[in-house]
């Protein structure tokens, strides 16, 4: 198993950059994701790694050999595809064994080596069918088998469940990152899942246009988002940004946006150094999860947002209520047992709690977040 | 014609439909399709009085006078040895060297690209009758006329943009990935080619090697031009029967048959795996 190392990687398409200066580092057995939108690089920086594609400048290293510009094939790397990576004129068997054909090995080494892994990935029972008679599932199991069958230094994997039903992918997602802590696998996960990423990844390398937005465990791009972009980004639903302004009142501090006004704890406002820059424009960002509903004239309403209702969206165990504020519309999620009252009478009045702890802030001119939320820059590292 | 059973359909539906004409266009046809090739081989059959007689007669005693008489006084098997050289041999050497001009063609990207495919596809829209003098000349130069190697040559480089053309969208449709899989699995891009792309093209290869075989064996305009007694091929020796006033009908009736049955049988044989290739694909 290998660490990878990735400098000032480079790519372009004619005039469109591809990749643009990526910079990261894959520790020995860590599970890296590379997420982002479609379009913003992720695919075409794993492919440059696989070899499948050559950069335009940069420097790719796998534990520390230099293979920028290596054939796939001298690289040793295992790869799974979204789709289409299966050998359809050759049996199960034959297409995990082909890394090992390929490399000339005995026929009871081959053998051995592929009842094996196929074994752990539980297709030994469709060893001699064709691709086109699997299911969705077990073809990628075997597509994931011939990534194993031999010591591969790093596992790359493209979308490799993204095309399996709801229920199937969870059962991957479990499945995968099981296999790939008892393997100790050096593996680059390309995904434009956010879900998958954080229920997987180690560290998660957010990208867009080419960039990179962010690096950071799962936790820290949730909790410290490093831009606007990250913040909506990660989390589901996404969270609301609204436009607003920082206003003082003697030593009271508010955020005064269309048709709503929060106070906010002017101690946290001063810790956060980037602010005293702006020149007052903010936009306001909170998760979903954060935003309290109440009918108006309800207790502990005070200092509330006002919000037309427009729609509710029952999901069992939790309400989302979509309001209109002062034209943006705002989506909240609150437990089933504290909002069972609110019941219908969509385009009624309602109340939206943000909770001061856990609003972010950010440059409305580059997205940059001026402000962590108090509720969660207290740990780690400083906002 | 009544029906005395219901059917289970709704009443609102529109009417029945019949579909009688279409068997009428059918049989129409097919009668028009058949009735010269059973005219041909009936007349195959025929003596020479036969053959000639006015009006011609349906009902005869069949003989395979025609069949001796070629095979004993014309050089029939000659020719036949000699077309079978030639067609398969230029469908051997277009389908192998096409087969790597259409993947460079539908795999890379280089500048010109469009402007060689359709070069390509230019060479078969003169008609032969217009190349024919200076491709004699060129062959008199390189004393190529009245050979069958001067013949492969020319067949080949005739049917290379059909092949490449061809398969050129056969390789389209396969996806990329497969061939990367196989790269990153730690194969070389000629293994990964021979190993993965070729199977999953052989049946499109296939067709497209029946498709050329076919042309090169009905070829007519340069075999008449550029072939001696030695090197002749089935078509012109085959129209030879027709040269003079004096045409020996059951002669020609069974040279048609000579020339047809050969590919009739092996387009019989292969017909399965030809619609397989053509309509692979088109299948998604």
């Amino acid at each position: 198993m290998g660490q990878v190392a990735v400098t000032d990687l480079n790519k372009r398409f004619g005039s469109v950059a591809a990749v643009a200066d990526v910079n990261f580092t894959v520790e020995d057995g860590e599970f890296l994701f590379l997420l982002g939108p479609s379009g913003c690089g992720k695919t075409t920086t794993l492919r440059m790694v696989a070899g499948l594609e050559m950069p335009s400048g940069g420097r790719i290293a796998i534990d520390s050999r230099d293979v920028t510009y290596l054939r796939p094939r001298d690289r040793n790397v295992g790869m799974v595809f979204e789709r289409y990576g299966l050998y359809n004129h050759l049996s199960v068997f034959e297409n995990i064994a082909y890394p090992l054909r390929v490399r000339r090995m005995s026929r009871q080494e081959i053998r051995s080596r592929v009842s094996a892994v196929a074994e752990r990935l539980q297709i030994a029972d469709v060893l001699d069918r064709r691709p086109g008679q699997l299911s969705g599932g077990q073809a990628q199991r075997v597509a994931i088998g011939r990534m194993l069958v031999r010591q591969a230094d790093v596992f790359l994997m493209d979308e490799p469940i993204s095309h399996l039903d709801a229920k199937l992918r969870a059962a991957m997602r479990i499945e995968l990152k099981h296999l790939q802590r008892e393997l100790k696998a050096t593996t680059i996960y390309v995904s434009h899942d956010q879900l998958e990423a954080m229920t997987m990844a180690d560290r998660i390398l957010i990208m867009r246009d080419g960039t990179i937005q962010q690096f950071d465990t799962p936790k820290a791009v949730f909790d410290r988002p490093a831009n606007e972009f990250v913040a909506t980004f990660i989390g589901e639903p996404h969270m609301n940004v609204l436009d607003c302004r920082l206003t003082t009142e003697g030593a009271r501090a508010f955020l005064q946006g269309d048709g709503f006004r929060i106070e906010v704890d002017p101690d946290w406002l001063a810790r956060s150094g980037d602010l005293q820059r702006s020149d007052g424009a903010v936009r306001l960002g909170i998760r979903p999860e954060h935003i309290g509903v109440a009918l108006p004239g309800e207790a502990g309403a005070e200092g509330a947002v006002e919000a037309t209702l427009l729609t509710i969206e029952t999901m069992g165990h939790q309400n989302a209520f979509a309001g209109d504020v002062g034209g943006t519309i705002v989506l909240a999620r609150a437990a089933a047992y504290e909002t069972r009252h609110i019941d219908g009478g969509e385009g009624r009045p309602i109340l939206f709690r943000f909770d001061p702890r856990r609003i972010y802030l950010f440059d409305p001119r580059d997205g940059r977040t001026l402000a962590q939320a108090a509720a969660v820059s207290g740990e780690g590292r400083a906002a | 014609m009544s029906m005395t059973q219901p059917l289970p359909v709704s009443p609102s539906a529109p009417p029945r439909e019949r579909n009688w004409w279409v068997y009428v266009i059918l049989l129409l046809v097919s009668f028009v399709a058949l009735v010269p090739i059973v005219w041909i081989v009936l007349t195959a059959l025929m003596d020479r009085a036969v053959a000639q007689s006015v009006p011609p007669q349906w009902i005869f005693t069949p003989t395979l006078e025609a069949f001796e008489t070629l095979l004993t006084r014309y050089d029939m098997l000659l020719y036949m040895r000699n077309s079978a050289i030639v067609s398969v041999s230029a469908t051997f050497f277009s389908v192998v060297l096409g087969m790597f001009c259409a993947y460079a063609l539908a795999r890379y990207e280089f500048p010109g690209k469009n402007d060689v495919a359709f070069w390509i596809l230019s060479n078969r829209m003169l008609p032969p009758v217009a190349v024919i003098l200076p491709i004699f000349m060129f062959f008199q130069t390189f004393k190529l006329l009245d050979s069958l190697v001067g013949l492969i040559l020319l067949y080949t480089g005739m049917q290379l943009p059909f092949v490449v053309w061809m398969l050129k969208g056969f390789f389209e449709d396969i996806p990329r990935q497969i061939e990367e899989s196989a790269l990153v699995d730690g194969d070389t891009w000629f293994g990964a080619f021979r190993r993965v792309t070729l199977p999953l093209m052989a049946p499109s290869i296939t067709a497209t090697a029946i498709f050329v075989l076919i042309l090169s064996w009905n070829e007519y305009a340069f075999a008449v031009f550029l072939t001696g007694a030695q090197t002749r091929t089935l078509p012109p020796a085959v129209a030879s029967f027709i040269g003079g006033s004096d045409i020996q009908w059951n002669l020609l009736g069974a040279a048609c048959v000579f020339i047809t049955l050969p590919i009739l049988l092996f387009v019989v044989a292969v017909q399965r795996q030809f619609v397989r290739g053509l309509s692979m694909g088109m299948m998604k």
